[in-house]
């Protein structure tokens, strides 16, 4: 089933469409990738998704739902979002950024405190609750900055680079803890520039271009990558394509 | 649970955001410096320099000519610079080591002051002025004061004195048109007299030859009469004798009766030949006594007499029309003279009473309030006002540029929060911050300056507030609005110098005109000065300041509308960052 139903959106700044007619489904419980060229939209596309941006044309149906103007905070409670920075205050402990963020989707004290529990377990960072963010590593404010976006328990996570900058153990320790998340039910959607990571963790991959899904892959499809890595087939088409 | 939109959960919303403000800011020890410590020594600072402000510290150079010991005289207890020349105390009023510079100069018998001032320093010279002038003003006014009381006194005088002179010529002026009408009467009599003598002297002059030759024939008579009358003398006695030879001769003779009857008729005739005798005697006496040739010579001299007099009739009718004439002239000129008497008379009359008037005006430099005069006592209002429009403006500034600039800005935008929340949050939490200064600024006035703050506290503090979250949410404004951090402090500054410049602190508005006057008049620092200032320094109470409090209230709402606003357009910026 489709958790994310994108039909041709349409999105222009300044008289350029950033995201042209774009169409994409996204099947519930899969990691799904994004990949593209910097510049192509992927970033818009991400603002669209969360709610932060409003579109000229086209439908969004989220969950079966239809998202509009008027019920945006349905999407808004039910979708996670964490970018390549830090989205966390660096003053706060990340006890009291889990608190703060919950506060701001309406969850009682006793909620985020049993699904802080839980998620902090989950991103082994339970001994660390009590410290400030800016006291954490690299790879910690990482997992910090994932645990506090799924505070409110979205059924879709949307993960903006979430390893760029990080060493290879770091990087594997992340998506560790992503492909937990997932086993939880949640829908997760990443771009990235590092192919191979997206090949290993991903269900599905979509290229985009010029603010068009250009092309999606099926990443069980052992027979297309049998010979080629995604990073090949990426390279194959931006030679082809320019 | 999750999309409860209840009311309850929208105040725990606000004090998880305010909570997390004060988190944020106090967790980082700028802020804490900038916000507290900071101003706190800055109050105090400013507070010792306000404390050392004495116009009586204003250098006056003086140059050492005749009249300066009478001006170091006029303005006592000042600190003078003594020059030799004024060339030299011009040098230093040019290079700014002194703010005023007096050159008495003698000119004649007076003593020319020129005060120079360094206008290119206008608060300086200012107060050179203020300073200068009042104490002048002050030695002066009493020296008017005695001189305008003399000057009266000698105006009454004076107009006495020329009332008085006015009197005499009036009297002079009778007195020659008395003398013009006796002159015109003894004209008019001796123009009679003149007329008879005329009659006479033509009368004489026609009978002078007449006369002449009667006096002629006269002296011809009396020589003729005394050639006869000796002989006829002698001839009478020798009748006498004869007949008194005949006379016994007769009565001899003739009867008795013809001889009286001849004798009487002899002596009848003898005694008038006796008469004739007489008579002729005495004419030939009066003839002797009377000589023709005197007479002659007398009337001639009468005739020249009379000649003269003619002459001098006419020399005196001709003084006597001179002497109307020069009447008639003195009689003008006192007459104009009076006139210009009167006319100035009337001219004195309206300058004593001017003067009078003048005289009734006592100039007395009073201070409209008895208050401190320090200067730290009556700047501290203002002083709070820039630290409070400081600190608002380009602190909750800070607060927002640091907050929008963080990634977890954009968490807190994707999470189901309204704007106005967030809004309502980052104000009180600036807010907040602002008053602790605010409470600190008033123990400092309270316990360091005097200031009557905390007996006023219920109405400095709400006024205090309002004022405070007015700049707060102006410079979140532009915090929101401008997307760049190093922009948007540099906004923030300008605004704060905008509010500053259209304020009384560089140029009093009432010297600048109408539209800059309103604009300056409706501008909240200008009345969150007013506001403190008769609070603070008058204990003015809120009922006589309604009307800034209201226009504080408009004020308020306009800006948190503004603010808000600003938020939606800058976080419309961001997402399309």
């Amino acid at each position: 089933m489709d958790i994310i139903v994108l039909d041709k959106i349409l999105k222009r700044f300044r008289k350029k469409d950033i995201l042209d007619y774009l169409s994409l489904n996204i099947r519930e419980g899969e990691i799904f990738g994004i990949v593209g060229r910097s510049g192509c939209g992927k970033t818009t596309l991400l603002k669209v998704l969360i709610g932060m941006l409003n579109y000229e044309l086209g439908k969004i149906y989220f969950d079966g739902q239809k998202i509009h103007i008027f019920n945006k905070d349905f999407l808004k409670n039910n979708i996670g979002f964490a970018s390549q920075e830090n989205m966390l205050y660096d003053e706060l402990t990340l006890m009291e950024n889990i608190f703060y963020y919950g506060k701001l989707y309406n969850l009682s004290g006793k909620i985020i405190k049993k699904n802080a529990s839980s998620l902090l377990k989950l991103a082994d960072l339970d001994g660390a609750k009590n410290s400030l963010i800016k006291t954490f590593s690299g790879g910690m404010k990482k997992r910090a900055n994932i645990l506090v976006s799924l505070i409110h328990n979205p059924k879709v996570l949307i993960l903006d680079e979430p390893t760029v900058g990080l060493d290879p153990v770091l990087r594997d320790s992340i998506w560790d803890y992503i492909n937990e998340v997932n086993k939880t039910g949640k829908t997760i959607i990443v771009t990235s520039h590092l192919l191979e990571e997206l090949q290993d963790n991903c269900s599905g991959i979509a290229f985009m271009d010029k603010g068009k899904i250009v092309s999606v892959y099926d990443i069980k499809d052992k027979k297309r990558f049998s010979n080629k890595s995604l990073n090949d087939i990426f390279k194959e088409w931006v030679s082809k394509n320019g | 649970m999750i999309f409860s939109r209840s009311g309850f959960q929208k105040m725990v919303k606000l004090f998880s955001i305010i909570s997390k403000n004060v988190k944020v800011v106090s967790r980082s020890w700028i802020y804490v410096a900038l916000l507290i410590i900071l101003p706190t020594i800055f109050v105090l600072a400013t507070s010792l320099l306000l404390d050392s402000v004495d116009v009586n510290n204003v250098k006056i150079g003086i140059v050492n000519n005749p009249g300066s010991y009478e001006i170091r005289e006029l303005i006592p207890n000042a600190k003078f610079s003594d020059y030799a020349s004024f060339e030299e105390c011009e040098k230093d009023l040019k290079s700014h080591s002194i703010p005023v510079c007096i050159n008495p100069t003698q000119d004649f018998n007076e003593t020319k002051i020129d005060i120079y001032f360094d206008n290119s320093k206008l608060l300086i010279s200012q107060y050179a002025k203020q300073y200068v002038s009042k104490k002048v003003l002050q030695e002066q006014l009493v020296a008017f004061e005695l001189t305008l009381d003399e000057v009266l006194t000698k105006m009454t005088s004076l107009a006495g004195d020329v009332a008085l002179a006015k009197t005499e010529l009036e009297n002079a002026y009778s007195e020659l048109v008395a003398q013009e009408e006796r002159i015109l009467s003894y004209q008019e009599n001796f123009t009679e007299i003149e007329e008879d003598f005329q009659r006479v002297y033509s009368d004489v002059k026609h009978y002078q030859p007449l006369i002449e030759d009667n006096i002629e024939t006269l002296k011809e008579v009396k020589k003729y009469l005394g050639d006869n009358l000796t002989e006829f003398n002698q001839q009478s006695q020798n009748l006498r004798n004869q007949v008194d030879l005949i006379k016994p001769i007769l009565q001899s003779t003739l009867s008795q009766e013809d001889y009286e009857d001849i004798s009487n008729r002899i002596d009848g005739t003898i005694n008038t030949m006796g008469i004739l005798e007489r008579d002729l005697n005495e004419l030939n006496s009066r003839l002797y006594y009377d000589d023709p040739d005197l007479m002659l010579a007398d009337f001639n001299n009468a005739v020249s007499t009379l000649d003269q007099t003619k002459t001098l009739f006419e020399n005196l009718d001709k003084e006597i029309e001179q002497g109307m004439e020069i009447i008639q002239k003195n009689k003008d000129r006192a007459q104009e003279i009076l006139n210009e008497i009167e006319s100035n008379k009337e001219e004195l009359e309206k300058i004593r009473s001017k003067v009078k008037s003048t005289s009734n005006y006592k100039i007395v430099l009073n201070d409209a309030f008895k208050i401190n005069e320090s200067a730290s006592y009556l700047f501290f209002p203002l002083l709070l006002v820039l630290i409070i429009a400081f600190t608002s403006i380009i602190l909750s500034n800070m607060i927002i540029v640091e907050q929008t600039h963080k990634q977890s800005y954009i968490r807190e935008i994707i999470t189901p929060t309204k704007d106005f929340t967030f809004l309502l949050g980052d104000f009180i939490v600036a807010l907040f911050i602002v008053l602790i200064q605010v409470i600190i600024l008033f123990f400092i006035g309270e316990f360091m300056f005097g200031l009557p703050i905390f007996s006023n506290i219920h109405y400095l503090l709400p006024i205090a507030i309002l004022i405070s979250s007015i700049f707060v949410l102006i410079g979140m404004s532009i915090g929101y609005i401008v997307r760049s951090k190093n922009i948007s402090i540099l906004v923030s500054t300008f605004t704060l110098l905008f509010l500053i410049i259209f304020s009384d602190l560089l140029i009093p508005r009432q010297l600048t005109g109408t539209f800059i006057r309103i604009l300056t008049s409706i501008n909240p620092f200008v009345i969150a000065d007013k506001l403190f200032f008769n609070m603070m320094v008058f204990s003015e109470t809120i009922k006589f300041t309604t009307l800034y409090i209201v226009l504080l209230s408009i004020f308020l709402i306009f800006v948190f509308l503004f603010a808000y606003i600003c938020k939606k357009i800058g976080k419309y910026k961001l997402m399309k960052e």
